[in-house]
């Protein structure tokens, strides 16, 4: 059921983020008004219209805001193809051909390979690509075949090449390519709709590519304020919070596991009580708050620890051990942010399943036949009391990678977590659909590993 | 309700065994306890004096209408800052007095009292500023006060509404079953997983300023609540699933009772004490998130007096006013320890286990 899920959650973020106010259009505009009253030098408040009609109309197409919202939705998705290498030809007076010169599409001439059989023969070539390739170069043993190993030459890519487009314009209005069999890629020609205001205006054809490059392509398209890729923008800060999420994994397990045996075995001592208290205000505590307090005792009052960032300025240069101490140093408080929430799920949820399995009649029966009280514990309850604990694993994979930005925040960690939030404040919706898309894969992708999991060391579960 | 009150044996018994839950109990008292005064808090945090005398007679200006100083014999019109008049009582020695409450500060006055005050006043019992000042000389103490009072206040109406909400969905789900649940559970699932920080911070963020207090925390409330009903969705639906079953609700449908009747009437009592196991958590769940808000900057609209809000203050002036940061956490985690507290002893009398252990 994971597709549909995904596709709902996508599209409903997607019309909130189309839907909302302020979004990423306003926000640019309201920046370029800023900037022409400033440079504008206090003119009067006619420079508020600083804004053509053009200049909005580019900023629109930048933004996706061009097309409606349902199509941008699925050329979002890849399904509809994007449009790329957009620019405007006008067609003053009376004239009827125009031409424009237009960058040609870089590719690996394999990309050719059309027929799938590993050779390319010249006459598969089209003339037009042949123009651009010394085809015998490329054909090193001259059987006027491009082999495997031919194709995937450097050199075998075609780059940089620029051809003229030429426009041809209709007394009706239509407007053709002609030259278009000697062109590559899919160029596109279309008339621009006037307004009713502008019934008198110059014809302006709109000339474009398509290509579709979306989310099915594996592309998320391009951040408006890093102005990079998505996924280049999410790679990057993907380590830091997986390094997090793993400890934090890791730890929890470490400590729970033996401390809800602990618990479980000592159940209503004093130990048990206190231990108790300790993680229930360890549960109530949210992570930034006690952040912040971390911060107050430890980095201002005693100095003892940094302040923030995941390295000192100076790592590079130290050696090995001390960038080992450094990133310590740098990673105790938020990593007792992290983990303060999680111990008291996992340590009940240990103590309980123990409790529950040791008051079970399999164990009562043990006891009875002799079996010492640690190894009916270790043996026989122990091992059934694991296997709610493989359920809660899966979960924990969101963990692995998204983070808190609330933690990040406070510990100025440039993190996953931070990035999600920052988008969405910059109203980077291209990163916030990005971010969302990622981490809601791997919930749902959790939910499944949690389930194999149970699988796995239940031997009643089995999958039909 | 009534039913619910009145003659259910069952829930005597729970609550007689939440009551022996002794850690548990007592949080309940003490946070009912604080939540109480925290209403009544006009009585003993505000700028305003609990009684004056004055000429032989007395006023209440607390929950009264405001005095001009100018009927105190000061040269202003606007309201009587009572502390100064305190103070000239006590230089005139006349027979005029007045009382003050505890803590003599409202959550939204300034205090430039001082002839220099730049903000960040430490705590002092001299001053009056129990818990010192913020960086615009308003009093933490209470700030925390009425923060803890609208903090609370929030989560009860969270908590009523998302119930709400999730008990038509859940139960409708539920009872109906089949094709509708199909429906509805994917309809939830997908509601369930659109993140509620970021859209209740893009929504919050459009919020149009110009919007009076009121409704910005209304539809602050709204909002949190649209984004976050599902949790419970599923545990109700669950619930009505088992009880739906039973023979009860076959004999009430032979009678010829409406769907609504039997969802209403019959299903919903039985299903309550699921919700109120939850209902602790679900309090401390929205109490985190909307300091959590408050912090970013997109919670409550200023200048509600709000834990958030100060905590991000403390944080940004660590060094300064360190004294913001313990307060407010101290008094946050506080409370969120008592709640948690009290969710823990309600589940465990609505959910005995009764161990055998080994000696």
């Amino acid at each position: 059921m994971i597709p549909p899920t995904l596709l709902g959650i996508s599209i409903m973020v997607f019309a909130i983020t189309r839907l909302a106010p302020g979004g990423p259009l306003e926000q640019a505009m309201m920046q370029m008004q800023q900037v022409s009253e400033e440079g504008g030098g206090g003119r009067s408040s006619g420079s508020i219209q600083a804004l053509s009609r053009e200049q909005l109309e580019q900023m629109k197409r930048l933004y996706g805001f061009d097309k409606p919202h349902w199509q941008a939705y699925l050329i979002w998705l890849g399904i509809l193809p994007r449009e790329t290498e957009f620019r405007q030809i006008r067609f003053l007076g009376d004239e009827l051909e125009l031409s424009e010169r237009v960058s040609l599409p870089s590719f690996p001439l394999a990309q050719l390979d059309w027929d799938r059989d590993g050779y390319l023969q010249r006459d598969e070539v089209p003339p037009t690509i042949l123009k651009y390739i010394n085809f015998n170069s490329l054909d090193q043993n001259q059987d006027n075949e491009l082999d495997n190993e031919e194709i995937n030459k450097p050199n075998s890519i075609i780059q940089g090449a620029r051809e003229k487009v030429i426009l041809k314009r209709d007394r009706l209005g239509g407007v053709t390519i002609v030259n278009l069999s000697e062109l590559l890629g899919n160029w596109n020609v279309r008339m621009k709709e006037r307004s009713p205001d502008q019934s008198n205006a110059v014809p302006v054809a709109e000339l474009f590519m398509t290509q579709h490059e979306g989310v099915l392509q594996g592309n998320f398209g391009q951040s408006t304020r890093f102005g990079e890729p998505v996924l280049h923008v999410i790679a990057e800060r993907l380590p830091v919070s997986t390094y997090f999420g793993l400890l934090t994994f890791l730890l929890t397990y470490a400590v729970c596991i033996p401390l809800g045996i602990f618990k479980a075995v000592r159940h209503n001592t004093l130990y048990d009580d206190l231990s108790s208290i300790l993680i229930f205000v360890g549960y109530a505590v949210p992570g930034y708050a006690l952040g912040s307090l971390l911060l107050l005792f430890f980095s201002v009052k005693l100095d003892w620890l940094p302040m923030g960032g995941l390295v000192s300025e100076n790592h590079e240069q130290l050696s090995m051990f001390e960038q080992l101490k450094d990133l310590a140093e740098h990673s105790f408080q938020p990593l007792c942010c992290y983990l303060i929430g999680g111990f008291a799920f996992v340590t009940m949820m240990m103590k309980n399943h123990l409790m529950d399995n040791l008051s079970a009649d399999y164990v009562r029966t043990a006891m009875a036949k002799g079996v010492s009280f640690g190894n009916a514990v270790r043996k026989h309850a122990l091992r059934n009391s694991l296997v709610p604990l493989a359920t809660n694993v899966g979960h924990q994979v969101t963990l692995f990678v998204t983070g808190s930005f609330l933690i990040e925040t406070i510990f100025d960690i440039d993190g996953f977590g931070l990035l999600g939030f920052n988008s969405v404040i910059d109203r980077d919706y291209p990163v916030v659909m990005g971010v969302l898309t990622l981490s809601a894969t791997l919930m749902l992708l959790g939910n499944i590993l949690s389930d194999a999991l149970v699988a796995m060391v239940d031997p009643r579960v089995r999958f039909e | 309700m009534k039913t619910i009150l009145k003659l259910n044996p069952l829930t005597t018994k729970k609550l007689r065994r939440f009551r022996s839950i002794k850690r548990g109990y007592w949080s309940f008292i003490f946070l009912v306890l604080l939540y109480s005064l925290s209403l009544l808090g006009e009585l003993f945090v505000n700028k305003r004096a609990l009684i004056v005398s004055y000429q032989g007679e007395f006023f209440f200006p607390t929950y009264g209408e405001q005095i001009s100083g100018k009927f105190f014999g000061f040269d202003y019109e606007y309201e009587t800052n009572y502390r100064d008049l305190q103070k000239k009582f006590e230089k005139e020695n006349s027979n005029d007095w007045l009382l003050m409450p505890i803590v003599p500060f409202g959550p939204y006055e300034m205090d430039y009292a001082k002839e220099s005050s730049t903000g960040f006043s430490p705590p002092s019992f001299s001053s009056g500023h129990f818990c010192g000042t913020d960086k615009t000389e308003r009093d933490v103490f209470a700030r925390l006060l009425y923060g803890f009072r609208i903090a609370m206040t929030f989560s009860l109406g969270y908590l009523l509404l998302t119930y709400l909400i999730a008990i038509c969905a859940g139960s409708i789900m539920g009872y109906f079953g089949g094709r509708t649940d199909m429906l509805g559970l994917r309809l939830v699932e997908i509601w369930a997983n659109v993140p509620f920080l970021y859209m209740v911070i893009i929504l919050v963020s459009v919020m149009p300023s110009w919007w009076g207090t009121g409704w910005q925390v209304s539809s602050l409330l709204l909002i949190m609540v649209l984004f976050s009903w599902t949790g419970m969705t599923y545990y109700i639906r669950a619930a009505v699933y088992k009880e739906k079953a039973r023979d009860y609700v076959s004999a009430a449908k032979v009678i010829g009772a409406s769907s609504a009747r039997i969802i209403f009437r019959h299903l919903l009592p039985n299903v309550i004490s699921t919700l109120v196991t939850f209902a602790p958590f679900t309090i401390a769940a929205a109490v985190s998130s909307i300091t959590a808000l408050d912090f970013l900057g997109y919670g409550l609209p200023p200048p509600t007096p709000s834990w958030g809000e100060l905590l991000k203050q403390g944080v940004n002036n660590l060094r300064i006013a360190p004294w913001i940061v313990i307060s407010s956490v101290s008094i946050l985690v506080l409370t969120l320890t008592l709640v948690t507290f009290v969710g823990e002893a309600v589940r465990e009398a609505f959910d005995p286990k009764k161990f055998s252990t080994y000696e």
